[in-house]
């Protein structure tokens, strides 16, 4: 709550901040025709504090301030617009270049960046002045000569990764010149970060140009507010609103150049948008502790739900799931893209996302209540499910190789893992046990001493893998574990996996799109469609004789090795959100929908008692 | 006979390695071998799959056939023609008959434009017909892609559609060029299974529907079962068995093919497989000694392997495998 306030502030500031700098903006233009003195006329009285006639007073020689700042304005504008757009122009080109072709351009390109935010932009334009003579022109060209490499340097990292996207390397690859390329893919895609670092260069421009001013370096023949400040504060006892009204004039403007740049930032960043969606936290169910019951099973969920929270929009991702795993067990959930299977996974250990809510359902992990009613449980004051991660229940998440610290060796991070819940540990006693867990997923020992960039993304996953297995956990979710490897390493690792459940025992729950992947691993799966298990069946029984048409489907769809050359058959459409159909979601797709499965939810069909599917017409496939 | 369509010859490309400052003082150059001594040929119109772990160079292959990179040494012909010093107008032609299709569909596409522009930026690249035209061949290749009605994506941008549509627009983009060759980098490899098989059966509709030839880049030999008519496995940057697809998978001669073929995971009623362990994994090229290349983690190594290069062993009509011991493999 505290946050979302904190965003809509600071949006409120950004609002506040453009609507001054535009105001500013037509004040400037507009000067000439505005009912104002001349800001060069020395008609008043001088040192007339302000009042009727002259809202801001008069200076020494009698000029009316509130004409000069309007008057100053646009000069302080001139200089922010021009300087800014020239030093991101530079930049945007240069900067550009140099990231996308490399080699010789960037080594050239990189050095000149760098020579140049060596030069003071204070004694560059004490140069200019004193070769050329002092106008606005030449403070704007020197402000945009000291500040262009920002620009270019932003430009260049942008270009740097742009150019390995793929749309960029097939425009080349269709035969598009190297300036089609960075003009119509790299510089347009780049752009976002100059923009906001533009905005805050001209609030740089700015101050820049007062402070030249306040040094008479400036433009003799344009009113400044650097200048009007240099001259307000040799009058500083007598006449105050000479340098005050200039000063926080130059205060504001400044200030919301950067707020702009910032919120800019916000609003061109997803990572820090993301922020203002994370959901309110529900109440945690406080109940009393129990005792961890050998006999129960690992895993019960009951009525499990999960829903995201897009700005207004709800996104229900898991709907009302129920379903228990005994111990060594191992359920496959298999499912495509966004069928909420990682949301599941997620939801099981309460690792989800900032902006997901779990609306209902009962989680025990080895018999301990661990979510009640979709609220977290607390056990005087402690969250229940904290002692258990990693000792009782852990995750390997996908693509988590990557998630390995580069600066670390991988010897060190498990060390450091494993003190967490074990802090008496000895180093002794800590380094047995990495051996232990590397013996077990068959990871050399001498690799304890390797950084993560020495290994391959198998040995990397097994890393992984071995830093799971630390705390001997009962239960672990593994999200597809595999499905960035190769075909080779993806066997040995699921037969690690297969080969580590059975021999401690484990229950293993695991995550694929592949039900190739999953069904040599697993004693049972679960097809999961919009939030639902559509069916569930012991591994054989689901290849042999699945009876919802999307599972049979899923089978066609493997391309198959044994046997003779059979296509893979494709399924239609596209799969559908969770709880948006009123009849069976899956109808859209299905080859023997009836009316009936547009009207209303599929019942859940028993077929045996391990074997459901949750369908109207529940048939068994069509023998091939 | 016929010339092949694209015919590589001892294709070979080599990287320089850094080996530190001692090794540059004692004038120390190392390069990494990406690619070995490559032959490959592909006829007009037909499939020849590439299939090989991550590192084994198979990329760098296909970035080589589109002169994406250009070869250390080697001969490449194209269409009767030697291309390996193609530039100017002679290679932007050649890119307008060979054309790629990369791995991730996520980043095929500019997030800026919107899916039409995609598909007609190729068109206007090459100056081919004028604006009209444009977008009506543009639609008509995104609707064979199977992006029907085209109109409905035609004004959408990348973000609107799913892994499987995007790889679809990417289609239409390498294709709308009217190419005689494609060279498809994993195209589904990022795909859920559920939608490899469109996107698998759309790619054979169109290769037989405008007589394209492919080289299919992929490490997984089912999907190389769907795709081609001829496979060629890739071991540390060099091909060490061909054989025509069904040959391949029903009996293959060198150890790493049919350790490929049993690493696919089955799920046919009680096929649960014996897995093959391997030892280690594949080593970096330097280690590889002077026999042959497989050896150190070969089950059937013998100190021939260890010290000679292995032959081409002829198994069959186009079977060939760069193994000692293929004769005996084969035939188990």
């Amino acid at each position: 709550m505290q946050l979302l306030l904190a965003t809509l502030r600071s949006r409120f500031a950004v609002q506040l901040s453009i609507a001054l700098v535009a105001f500013t903006a037509v004040i400037a233009l507009l000067a000439p025709w505005l009912p104002l003195p001349d800001p060069a006329a020395m008609e008043a009285q001088p040192y007339l504090p302000p009042g009727p006639g002259a809202w801001m007073g008069t200076d020494n020689y009698g000029r009316d301030v509130m004409a000069r700042l309007v008057w100053g304005a646009r000069s302080a504008l001139l200089v922010a617009l021009i300087s800014s757009a020239l030093a991101s122009l530079l930049g945007v080109v240069f900067g550009s270049m140099s990231g996308y072709f490399g080699g010789v351009v960037d080594a050239v390109l990189s050095r000149t960046f760098e020579v140049f935010l060596l030069i003071p932009s204070f004694f560059l334009v004490l140069l200019i002045v004193a070769l050329f003579g002092s106008r606005l022109e030449f403070t704007m060209i020197a402000i945009a000569l000291t500040t262009w490499p920002r620009s270019a340097r932003i430009m260049r990292a942008q270009a740097l990764t742009l150019k390995s996207r793929v749309y960029v390397q097939a425009s080349r690859a269709a035969g598009a010149s190297n300036a089609h390329a960075l003009l119509r893919h790299v510089i347009p895609n780049g752009l976002g970060p100059i923009v906001t670092d533009g905005a805050i260069l001209m609030g740089l421009a700015v101050l820049t140009e007062a402070g030249l001013s306040f040094l008479g370096l400036g433009d003799q023949n344009q009113v400044s507010w650097g200048r009007m400040i240099f001259d307000g504060q040799r009058q500083l006892r007598i006449a105050p609103w000479m340098s005050i009204f200039p000063g926080v004039a130059l205060l504001i403007l400044v200030t919301a150049f950067n707020l702009i740049g910032d919120g800019l930032n916000q609003a061109l960043n997803p990572q820090l948008n993301r922020l203002v969606n994370r959901a309110r936290e529900r109440k945690p169910a406080a109940l009393p502790p129990t005792p961890l019951d050998p006999a129960a099973p690992a895993l019960v969920v009951k009525d499990l739900s999960l829903v995201y929270r897009l700005g207004d929009r709800e996104i229900l991702a898991v709907n009302r799931l129920s379903f228990e795993l005994a111990r060594g067990d191992g359920l496959g959930v298999v499912g495509e893209s966004g069928c909420g299977k990682s949301s599941l996974g997620a939801a099981i250990l309460q690792v989800t996302a900032p902006n997901a809510v779990l609306t209902s359902g009962d989680v025990d992990l080895v018999g301990a209540p661990i979510l009640r009613d979709g609220r977290r449980v607390t056990n005087d004051g402690k969250d229940a499910l904290g002692p258990l991660r990693w000792t009782k229940a852990a995750m390997i998440f996908q693509g988590a190789m990557n998630a390995l610290n580069p600066v670390m060796t991988v010897g060190s991070q498990l060390s450091e893992a494993y003190r967490l819940h074990k802090p008496a540990a000895s180093a002794a006693k800590t380094a047995a046990r990495l051996a232990e867990v590397f013996d077990l997923i068959g990871v050399p020992r001498a690799r304890l001493t390797s950084y993560p960039h020495e290994l391959s993304g198998g040995m990397r996953q097994r890393v992984m893998i071995a830093l799971s297995l630390l705390h001997e956990p009962e239960l672990i979710i593994a999200d597809e574990p595999t499905t960035a490897l190769d075909v080779l390493v993806q066997d040995q690792i699921l037969g690690e996996i297969d080969d580590l459940r059975r021999r401690m025992g484990l229950s293993l729950i695991l995550i694929s799109h592949d039900l190739g992947a999953i069904a040599e691993t697993c004693d049972r799966v679960a097809v999961m469609y919009a939030g639902e298990f559509v069916e569930i069946a012991p591994t054989a029984t689901l290849f042999e004789d699945a009876r919802h048409p999307y599972t049979q489907a899923l089978i066609a769809a493997i391309p198959t090795m044994a046997g003779p050359k059979r296509d893979p058959v494709a399924l239609p459409g596209e799969p559908a959100a969770a709880g948006a159909a009123i009849g069976c979601s899956f109808a859209p797709r299905c080859v023997r929908a009836q009316a009936i499965c547009r009207a209303s939810p599929p019942p859940r069909a028993t077929i045996s008692a391990e074997h459901q599917a949750l369908c109207h017409f529940p048939a068994p496939p069509v023998s091939a | 006979m016929k010339p092949p369509l694209f015919q590589a010859q001892a294709l070979t490309k080599s990287y320089p390695l850094r080996g530190g400052l001692m090794a540059a003082l004692r004038g120390e150059r190392s390069t990494l071998r990406a690619v070995d001594g490559v032959d490959l040929s592909i006829d007009a119109g037909e499939i020849l799959a590439l299939v090989g772990e991550s590192g084994s160079g198979k990329t760098t292959t296909g970035k080589l056939v589109t002169l994406q990179e250009r070869p250390s040494a080697g001969e490449i012909r194209f269409d009767g023609g030697d291309i390996g010093a193609l530039s100017g107008d002679a290679l932007k032609a050649y890119r307008r008959r060979v054309q790629m299709i990369f791995q991730n569909p996520y980043e095929a596409l500019n997030p800026r434009h919107r899916i039409l522009d995609s598909v007609i930026e190729p068109l206007a690249i090459h100056r081919i017909g004028d604006r009209d035209a444009r977008r009506d061949m543009a639609l008509r290749m995104l609707e064979k892609s199977g992006l029907s009605p085209a109109l409905d994506f035609a004004e959408r941008y990348p973000a609107d559609l799913s892994g499987g549509q995007l790889q679809r627009v990417a289609i239409a983009r390498a294709l709308v060029l009217e190419p005689k060759l494609v060279v498809a980098d994993e195209p589904v490899s990022m795909l859920d299974v559920s939608v490899r098989a469109g996107v698998m059966a759309q790619m054979l509709a169109l290769s037989r529907e405008l007589s394209l030839a492919s080289l299919y880049i992929t490490h997984d030999l089912a999907v190389a079962r769907v795709m081609s008519t001829r496979i060629a496995v890739m071991y540390l940057g060099a091909i060490i068995e061909e054989a025509p697809t069904e040959t391949l998978i029903a009996g293959a001669g060198h150890p790493y093919a049919r350790l490929l073929v049993s690493a696919v995971p089955e799920h046919r009623a009680g096929a649960r497989r014996s897995r093959v362990r391997l030892a280690g994994e594949a080593s970096s090229l330097g280690e590889a000694g002077s026999g042959c290349r497989f050896a150190p983690r070969c089950p059937h190594a013998a100190d021939l392997c260890r010290n000679t290069p292995p032959p081409r062993m002829n198994l069959g009509p186009g079977h060939w495998a760069a193994c000692h011991f293929a004769e005996e493999i084969a035939r188990s």
